[in-house]
């Protein structure tokens, strides 16, 4: 006779940034409705469907790696999210964004449109929309998503309108949508010290789970040429 | 517990999902329907309000630096004590001000209903003094009423000691009934005024106005009679000052060389001679002099705590909740010479235990009272126009019992809400990862083909969102857990506020 394992897994969470900044809003934007879990860390890679103790011992090398800490960057954390599938998928959803970084100057438009493969049937797009967020605001002059109308991309959206972009902290913002548009920053004091500005801009397909990320840079060009004029 | 009403099982088996997921973003599907595209897979789920569980747990901690629980060091800054604050209260610091180390632990105020013991602000206005703005103070604080005393144990008193905690100190409030305060009385000067029996010394010979360190006190000759705790001939040490030829200032007995509670000294008539090696010195008495105990020497000391424990309802002032302070020690009543509650006899309780306002209020009445009514005969300095420094005196008397390592022993008290948050993960959902090492090419083909039919994930982490499905919370488990068709998952995760 032995024990049956009837343990509840209880784990401590810590509040991200973006949870702190949403809790000092007191908007009521701080309010969990929703989860998702992730395997941040496992390299599936060490799964071993060969190990010669048999199949209770594939995942051994992965079961048996210790943990990090949480950190609070929130664009750093619940990289790769666990997403339920029919079973016998044979292929992932892929998220392709047709570019592999985000290259424009201060002030200039850019708009990204993602398509999800291996997911739909003759459908690219995702219906729940793609969710888009960028490391820090400040590199963007407007950010704004497009397309879609659920009930996240509407909240988000009211979140956002109530939000100043300013040039004073580094936080991320996130806008859901079919498509995400905007401008560079026009800020000049944003480049004092360095001629292009440094974000990742990460998508995460809503209902695929699929994630795609590429930096963006925002150079300063045009400040230069606006400076040149001037003077 | 019920499954969230936006997730039913599907009625298709085989390679098609067992359920429907509601996709947390646009919540369209309806339960019972057929699995639509759309909702086929996703990473949110949305939780119901069985799934978050509010709780609040009380966390208790030592109140002072360093997580120390009892304090036994009660320093001051010699700048702040020479500076006009030190008119108003002293900080205490655990170690010496100076110290990088050194944090405010509490601050002591006194306070006078009359303005004594401390100067005139102005001499313009007489009694308006720093004693007396710490009264209005902290009756307003406590009291709330203008016209109102504090009546401590059903004793009014007109001046006391604050003890405010510095607010660093603790996160919320103090803990009743854990804590233990050690004062030791306030002097260790036997006056001749003050404590003598019989009559005052009236004539002196061979004495100059000098202090005479280490007199030995010797019995049975010379008609010189000493009798120390009943035993006559028994040396006792001390130091006489003497003003004049005639007049006897004082004599201070070695602390706890022979002496201890309850003992009664008496001289006789007759010369006193100094000890081997010094110059003769006579004392000469005209009527046996009996010296009642000094406060410090005959162990007047006391400890305090709070009546929280004794206490079957909670009494409520202006600044929340109110409890006696009584003699004893970590919410247990003790002591042997006060009334049998606690109080002291004729001047009430030790003075109030304010656990929301994280402050202590000691009687000055009652630790001026003798020992035997269950004071300490602290001797609070209540002169009109004058420096008392009453709050320094308080200082000298916990740093004696400290000395003794009976210090100030303290808790604090949190009440610390957290969110349960209960994540379930069903046999069929979670067993695919958007994790690159779990695809094999840039086609998205799965890694292993065991994984087509039988995929197995593994769970380090838990993302709590909002309905915009920003990260709001993240929670990590202490090692992977092994996810697929055949197994269920619940997590509980713990946020605190």
């Amino acid at each position: 006779m032995g024990y049956l394992n009837n343990q509840v897994v209880t784990v401590d969470a810590i509040l991200t940034k973006k949870g702190r900044e949403l809790l000092a809003k007191g908007d009521g934007s701080f309010n969990i409705t929703q989860f998702a879990l992730s395997d941040d860390e496992v390299d599936y890679t060490l799964y071993n469907p060969n190990h010669p103790s048999g199949s209770a011992y594939y995942g051994e090398a992965i079961e048996n790696m210790p943990l990090l800490e949480a950190f609070p960057d929130e664009t750093q954390m619940m990289k790769y999210k666990l997403v339920s599938l029919a079973r016998g998928t044979a292929k992932m959803p892929i998220l392709q964004l047709g570019q592999t970084s985000l290259n424009i100057a201060n002030g200039a438009p850019f708009n990204i449109t993602p398509n999800t493969i291996n997911y739909l049937d003759g459908q690219t797009t995702e219906p729940s929309g793609y969710q888009f967020t960028v490391s820090d605001i400040r590199v963007f002059g407007a950010f704004v998503g497009s397309g879609i109308n659920s009930a996240a991309a509407v909240a988000q959206a009211s979140t956002n309108a109530a939000t100043i972009i300013t040039n004073g902290t580094a936080t991320s913002q996130t806008v859901i949508g079919l498509t995400c548009s905007g401008n560079g920053t026009s800020v000049p004091t944003l480049f004092s010290t360095t001629s292009t500005l440094y974000a990742t801009l990460t998508v995460i397909g809503l209902d695929s789970g699929a994630r795609a990320q590429i930096p963006v840079f925002i150079s300063n060009k045009s400040i230069a040429t606006k400076t040149a004029a001037v003077s | 517990m019920a499954r969230p009403t936006n997730r039913s099982q599907a009625t298709r088996q085989g390679a098609a999902p067992n359920y429907t997921r509601v996709s947390a973003n646009n919540g369209t599907a309806a339960a019972g329907a057929l699995p639509a595209a759309s909702s086929q897979g996703g990473a949110y789920v949305i939780l119901t309000a069985g799934d978050v569980v509010v709780s609040n747990d009380s966390v208790t901690a030592p109140m002072w630096s360093s997580n120390n629980p009892t304090l036994n060091f009660f320093y001051t800054s010699s700048t702040q004590v020479s500076s006009n604050v030190a008119e108003y209260y002293t900080s205490i610091y655990q170690t010496a001000s100076t110290e990088v180390s050194a944090e405010i632990q509490f601050d002591i105020a006194y306070g006078d209903q009359v303005g004594s013991g401390s100067q005139f602000l102005n001499n313009l206005v007489t009694g308006s003094t720093p004693s007396r703005t710490n009264y209005g103070q902290y009756r307003n604080l406590v009291l709330g009423d203008e016209n109102a005393s504090f009546v401590f144990g059903g004793v009014t008193s007109s001046y006391w000691y604050a003890m405010p905690i510095e607010r660093a100190r603790y996160k919320q409030a103090i803990l009743p009934g854990t804590w233990t305060l050690n004062i030791s009385g306030s002097t260790s000067t036997l006056s001749t005024t003050a404590d003598q029996k019989a009559s005052v010394i009236t004539a002196m010979s061979g004495m100059d106005a000098a202090t005479y360190n280490d007199v030995t006190l010797t019995g049975g000759s010379g008609g010189t009679s000493v009798t120390h705790n009943g035993v006559a001939g028994v040396n006792a040490r001390a130091d006489i000052i003497v003003a004049s030829a005639t007049t006897l200032t004082s004599i201070i007995f070695d602390q706890g060389t022979y002496y201890k509670a309850g003992d009664i000294l008496t001289i006789a008539a007759g010369a006193l001679s100094t000890g081997a090696g010094s110059a003769e010195v006579q004392v000469r008495l005209n009527a046996p002099l009996a010296f009642k105990k000094n406060a410090q020497d005959l162990g007047s000391s006391v400890q305090l705590t709070d009546d929280s424990k004794l206490s079957t309802t909670t009494q409520f002032c202006d600044a929340g909740r109110i409890f006696q302070i009584i003699s004893g020690s970590a919410g247990v009543q003790g002591g042997t010479t006060q009334n049998v509650n606690g109080y002291t006899a004729g001047s009430g309780s030790y003075g109030f235990l304010l656990p929301d306002i994280n402050t202590l209020i000691l009687n000055g009445e009652a630790l001026d009272a003798i020992p035997e009514v269950g004071g300490i005969n602290f001797g609070t300095s209540r002169s009109f126009d004058s420096k008392g420094n009453n709050s320094l005196q308080l200082v000298d008397a916990l740093q004696r019992s400290g000395n003794n390592n009976l210090g100030f022993t303290i808790n604090s008290k949190e009440d610390l809400s957290s969110d349960y948050i209960f994540c379930r993960a069903k046999n069929s959902e979670y067993n695919y990862s958007a994790n690159p090492s779990f695809i094999s090419s840039s086609t998205g083909a799965v890694l292993f083909n065991e994984f087509v039919e039988n995929p197995t994930t593994y769970i380090t982490t838990v993302g709590l969102y909002n309905i915009s499905q920003e990260l709001l919370a993240v929670a990590k488990l202490s090692r992977p857990l092994e996810k697929n068709f055949t197994k269920e998952l619940l997590v509980r995760v713990k946020l605190d506020f």
